[in-house]
């Protein structure tokens, strides 16, 4: 698994971030429409199953970027990196509360979901999802993306939150172990068991 | 290779954790070939296998969702490289050896569609179990009967089925099916593999939105076309040209997902070539391909095909060829015809080749049911230089999303103006303040457009834009008029856009009536101007405009039989005429006018054109007269019509259950029918019409509670009181539902004071409780009651002076009153209210009868002789033209005059007339 901060800034990307610490509106839009597809994707990923079930992930996408825009003022440029982790850091602090405030609704309500299925809603997953997803298994999507979300619930949240850290947000090992207060090797391990049990789920829920 | 330090609480099975150990291994740079780690450990060499297939997978799912950021994207080329390849193509048959046969992985082969070039085959792919569409050329070799292919265009083909494959392939959209793979079969043919599309193409459902079935209509045709934008965007930026879109290619699935197929035809763009060429450049000599796509069914009818490339201009053929096809579509959509193939006609591809090259395809019309705005974007689309199309497909699917998102059309309109007008239709829930700031600018605005229109009469009707202009206004104020109807307090208002959209009307009917080419857009200026009076109340003047209309649309129709939408418009205008009848009292009249467009519009509803707004106004006809019928007193055939409409109106609120305004008509039906059975019908029968009736409102209300379901909301809680519960002396319910119609009434009369009916609902729901309390032994709730409902009932006659009923009502309540009074002793009182009622400028003798009648009873009450003179001289006045009582000298209240010679003279000069 490759080192995700190993990877070349993109000039461009660099040069719209240093124009969006400059304020510049244009500069902003075009960010935000570049990270939007993984923006939207990550949510998703994340939402879990009991927030997934009670809110459409674009809303909440919307919300992280309204987020973003409002508080633009604090971002302080640290490249695509820093970008990144800023936006999905919002997302997930996002998800969290509405994780705390489905868990503090009266009735649990995951017990009053059944089954997930995706007939509904499966289309709009399917346009988030657009870049998701390989052709070879793009063709059966619909049964694919229930089964990568629900294997993903499956774990456990340090699984969970290894697995976003590296894979999506770009952490090194290093930087990841510093954040859990362990040591490098012991992330590497929990990684490598984190995709074994991803795995393993995939293939209970294929 | 090294053992994990694991400080992991969580505990995995063993083939996990052996996993684990390998993937720390593999990230680590000292992992064994996978196989033999396998080998070591025999006893989960299975499991192993399986869950190094899973972590592949999921390993590709995170790259690809981090190589999601990609703005186009496109799967890399070698894994752990972020480089975006541009479409290429290679002319090289795939290598075969290292394929497996391609028997051995699918089977169950069944043919789903034929081609010129080949089959389209449904799989079964045994390895990933699932099913999966093939594509197979047909053999090299081996020539089909309608085969004229030579070595050459065998060859080419292949090339191009080649193409196809790989074009497909790296277009990666969720607008674009996926390819799989490329290779060749046992029998040597070339075949790719691709999704399995579940659905139905573009073609059946533009079928489906005519006939307003399976819940397509257009505006989801519309969100189709706007996804296939999307889609076509998406090559066009990737260089790739379809050059074949048409309904067969666009396959629609079950959720609206949509796919722009068979790219056999695309071509890609060289790097250097512009995206729109220029135009004026030299016309190349006709490529072969032009007539390949003439050949067989490779792409059916040129119906769809720009004229550059029906002349065979290849050269000039770029992405505004994409734009023209769609637009082609939208064509279809909005005339329910193909370009230049006339509906129920058969037309040969050369002869449709002929046309288009010659000429533009009929003009679609703005009609009441074709937006100006989407006629606009399809001339746009459609026009026949390349160049005076939309630049890109993208900014057709914007004005196509425009127009769904109730936005300002680009093709149509742009400026302060237009935002304004289309800002004020998005935002329904103005207030009442904001929407008659808004309403007065724009008002003068919209003048503006007209005087403009008029100073530059020649240039502008030239061109059509006219016509355009002419439909956008009309249909500006007629929306306009509808949303302020349901702002409170803003009739006004309201009254005055209507007198400015009369202006409007009749500055048109005064400059253009006689330009033959606007015969169709004059007998709707009349119309309009009809709806306009019958809505500020002017019935005689609606009636008069309603039937110059009828003149000239049945003259019109004479000339041109198949107009349609004329032959639609006179049924409404006949329609128009019966309901204005009905108010004026005249019923019989209005049965013969409404008979005659039911019979009108049940002949055009047989026509597979009908759509659902059409077979709405059907059913409303047949309402209006089973109303007129029910006036007349001829309750037979009113059920019979009813329950027809009934039926009628059921289909379609089947098939839209959340139209509020559908479930009001149906409310209107329901409730209609109870006024149509006779009093003595099976009561149990009656109470349940009218508990669908009231449920049937509710949700109308739940869904859009506007002035108008709340007005039949109460209607029908009134009728229920009325018909049922009071006679049956249900007094507790009785008393329920009067107090929901007279809330619901007075809550629209507050808000839109100038509504005569408001005020004719609140008054009758007082007048029914007066009945009430007057029963339950209260006269004096009764009176405080009544008194209410009458001077509610005058404001509605002085605003609707014409309206039959609001007078017929007042006259009855006047009597009531009076008949109160004297009961309760108030005799000066109730001998002024016989007074008012004599005084009535209508109801022929009736109103002078009633009041004869109480002031003979109050004679009785205080032995007042000037009473019984002034209830004799107004007994001889009401006689003096016919009255409908029946044994009016039997009348008990007469009682006290029986004996009167001036009583007994009357009587027989009464009876010598009647003999007469």
């Amino acid at each position: 698994m490759p080192e995700a901060d190993a990877k070349e800034p993109d000039p461009a990307i660099e040069s719209l971030l240093e124009r969006v610490a400059q304020r510049d509106a244009a500069a902003i839009d075009e960010v935000l429409q570049h990270y939007l597809p993984g923006l939207r994707g990550f949510v998703r990923l994340r939402a879990g199953r009991v927030v997934r079930e009670h809110e459409a992930s674009t809303d909440l996408v919307q919300s992280v970027c309204r987020e973003v825009l409002e508080n633009l003022q604090r971002f302080q440029h640290g490249g695509a990196v820093g970008f990144k982790r800023w936006l999905y850091s919002t997302a997930l602090r996002k998800i969290a509360d509405r994780q705390a405030y489905y868990q503090a609704l009266k009735r649990d309500v995951r017990r009053e979901v059944a089954a997930p299925t995706l007939e509904g809603s499966a289309h709009d997953v399917l346009q988030s999802y657009g870049t998701f997803c390989t052709p070879s298994r793009h063709a059966s999507a619909r049964e694919e993306l229930a089964r990568v979300e629900l294997a993903f619930d499956d774990l456990p949240e340090h699984y969970r939150a290894a697995i976003v850290n590296v894979r999506m947000l770009g952490m090194s090992h290093r930087e990841l172990a510093a954040q859990m207060g362990k040591s490098e090797g012991t992330v590497r391990t929990i990684l490598s068991r984190a995709m074994a049990q991803l795995a393993e789920n995939l293939d209970r829920h294929g | 290779m090294v053992e994990p330090e694991n400080h992991d609480s969580h505990r995995l099975s063993p083939a996990a954790e052996a996993f684990a150990r390998y993937l720390l291994a593999y990230d680590q740079g000292e992992a064994p070939p996978f196989a033999d780690y396998c080998a070591a450990h025999p006893e989960h060499a299975d499991a192993l296998h399986r869950l190094h297939q899973r972590w592949a997978e999921a390993n590709t799912a995170m790259q690809d969702f981090e190589n999601a950021e990609a703005v186009a994207p496109v799967a890399p080329v070698e894994l752990g490289v972020e480089q975006e390849p541009p479409i290429s193509l290679r002319h090289a048959l795939p290598p075969t050896a290292d394929m497996r046969s391609p028997t051995a992985r699918y089977g169950e082969h069944q043919v789903i569609a034929r081609g010129g070039m080949g089959e389209i085959q449904r799989v079964w792919d045994a390895d990933l179990r699932r099913a999966i569409a093939m594509k197979v050329l047909r053999e090299a070799n081996a020539p089909s009967h309608t085969d004229h292919r030579t070595p050459h265009s065998a060859a080419r083909q292949q090339r191009r089925f080649l193409d196809e494959a790989q074009i497909t392939a790296q277009l990666q959209h969720p607008g674009i099916v996926p390819v799989h793979e490329l290779g060749l079969d046992a029998d040597g043919r070339l075949y790719f593999t691709m999704n399995l599309v579940r659905g139905q193409n573009l073609r059946d459902v533009l079928r489906l939105a005519r006939a307003g079935e399976d819940g397509w209509t257009r505006a989801r045709v519309l969100e189709v076309l706007r996804r296939v934008c999307e889609a076509v965007a998406y090559a066009h930026d990737r260089g790739v040209i379809h050059r074949d879109l048409k309904p067969l290619n666009i396959m629609v699935g079950r959720f609206g997902e949509t796919y722009v197929m068979d790219w056999g035809l695309a071509r890609v763009l060289r790097r250097d070539e512009p995206a729109a060429p220029a135009t004026g450049a030299e016309p190349a000599p006709p490529d072969p391909l032009a007539a390949q796509t003439l050949d067989g069914d490779v792409v059916g009818t040129p119906a769809y095909m720009p004229p550059e490339q029906a002349r065979g201009e290849l050269d000039r053929v770029g992405p505004p060829a994409d734009v023209y096809a769609i637009g082609a579509m939208l064509y279809e959509l909005l005339s329910g015809e193909m370009p230049y193939v006339p509906s129920g006609t058969r037309t040969s591809s050369h002869a449709v080749l002929e046309r288009l090259i010659a000429g533009p395809p009929e003009p679609l019309k703005a009609a009441v049911d074709v937006p100006a705005e989407l006629v606009a974007i399809c001339e746009r689309a459609m026009a026949r230089d390349p160049q005076a199309r939309y630049a890109t497909v993208g900014k057709l699917g914007e004005d196509l999303a425009a127009f769904l998102e109730m936005r300002v059309v680009r093709a149509y309109e742009s400026g302060t103006w237009a935002e304004l007008r289309k800002w004020l239709r998005r935002n329904k829930a103005l207030s009442a303040t904001a929407a008659l700031a808004v309403l007065a600018l724009v008002v003068g605005l919209l003048m503006s457009l007209v005087q403009k229109n008029r100073a530059d009469e020649q240039s502008v009707r030239a061109d059509g834009s006219f016509k355009l202009a002419f439909a956008a206004v009309d249909r500006m104020l007629s929306r306009m008029g509808s949303r302020l109807a349901g702002v409170p307090r803003a009739q006004e208002v309201q009254r005055d856009l209507l007198e400015d959209a009369l202006e409007f009307h009749t500055q048109f009917l005064a400059t253009r009536s006689d330009d033959p080419s606007l015969r169709y857009e004059t007998a709707l200026a009349q119309l309009r101007v009809g709806r306009i009076h019958a809505k500020l109340g002017s019935v005689d003047r609606a009636l008069s405009h309603y039937e110059t209309a009828c003149q000239q649309l049945t003259a019109l129709l004479i000339d041109q039989p198949q107009h349609r939408d004329a032959e639609w418009e006179l049924a409404d205008a006949e329609h128009s005429i019966a309901l204005q009848l009905i108010l004026r009292g005249e019923h019989q009249r209005a049965i013969e006018v409404g008979r005659r467009a039911l019979v009108r519009a049940d002949a055009l509803a047989r026509e597979p054109g009908a759509n659902r707004k059409q077979r709405g106004t059907q059913a409303l006809i047949g309402a209006t007269l089973g109303g007129a019928l029910i006036g007349a007193g001829n309750h037979a055939e009113a059920v019979l019509v009813v329950q027809r409409a009934i039926e009628q109106r059921r289909a379609l609120c089947r098939e839209a259950p959340e139209d509020a305004a559908g479930l009001r008509e149906l409310g209107v039906l329901l409730n209609m029918m109870t006024s149509s059975l006779p009093r003595e019908h099976d009561q149990d029968q009656v109470e349940a019409i009218l508990v669908e009736a009231s449920a049937v409102l509710e949700r109308a209300v739940t869904l859009d509670a506007t002035p108008e379901n709340l007005k039949v909301a109460a209607q029908i809680a009134n009728n229920y009181a009325v018909r049922l519960l009071l006679p049956a002396q249900r007094h507790a319910e009785a008393e329920l539902q009067l107090g929901k119609t007279r809330d619901f009434g007075r809550k629209l009369v507050e808000d839109f004071p100038s509504v005569p009916a408001y005020h004719g609902l609140l008054s009758g729901a007082l007048s029914n409780l007066a009945e009430l309390r007057r029963n339950t032994g209260d006269p004096e709730a009764a009176l405080t009651l009544l008194e209410e409902a009458v001077a509610i009932e005058r404001e509605a006659v002085r605003r609707a002076p014409d309206v039959q009923g609001f007078q017929r009502y007042l006259i009855n309540q006047l009597r009531k009153l009076g008949e109160l009074l004297v009961e309760l002793g108030r005799i000066d009182r109730a001998a002024a209210c016989a007074e008012e009622l004599a005084a009535l400028p209508f109801g022929d003798g009736l109103p002078r009868y009633f009041a004869a009648a109480i002031l003979a009873t109050c004679a009785v009450a205080d032995s007042d002789t000037d009473h019984t003179a002034r209830a004799l001289e107004l007994l001889a006045k009401s006689i003096e033209q016919p009255l409908a009582q029946r044994g009016p000298f039997e009348n008990p209240a007469f009682q006290g005059l029986r004996a009167h010679p001036e009583f007994l003279r009357l009587e027989a000069a009464y009876a010598a007339q009647a003999a007469k």
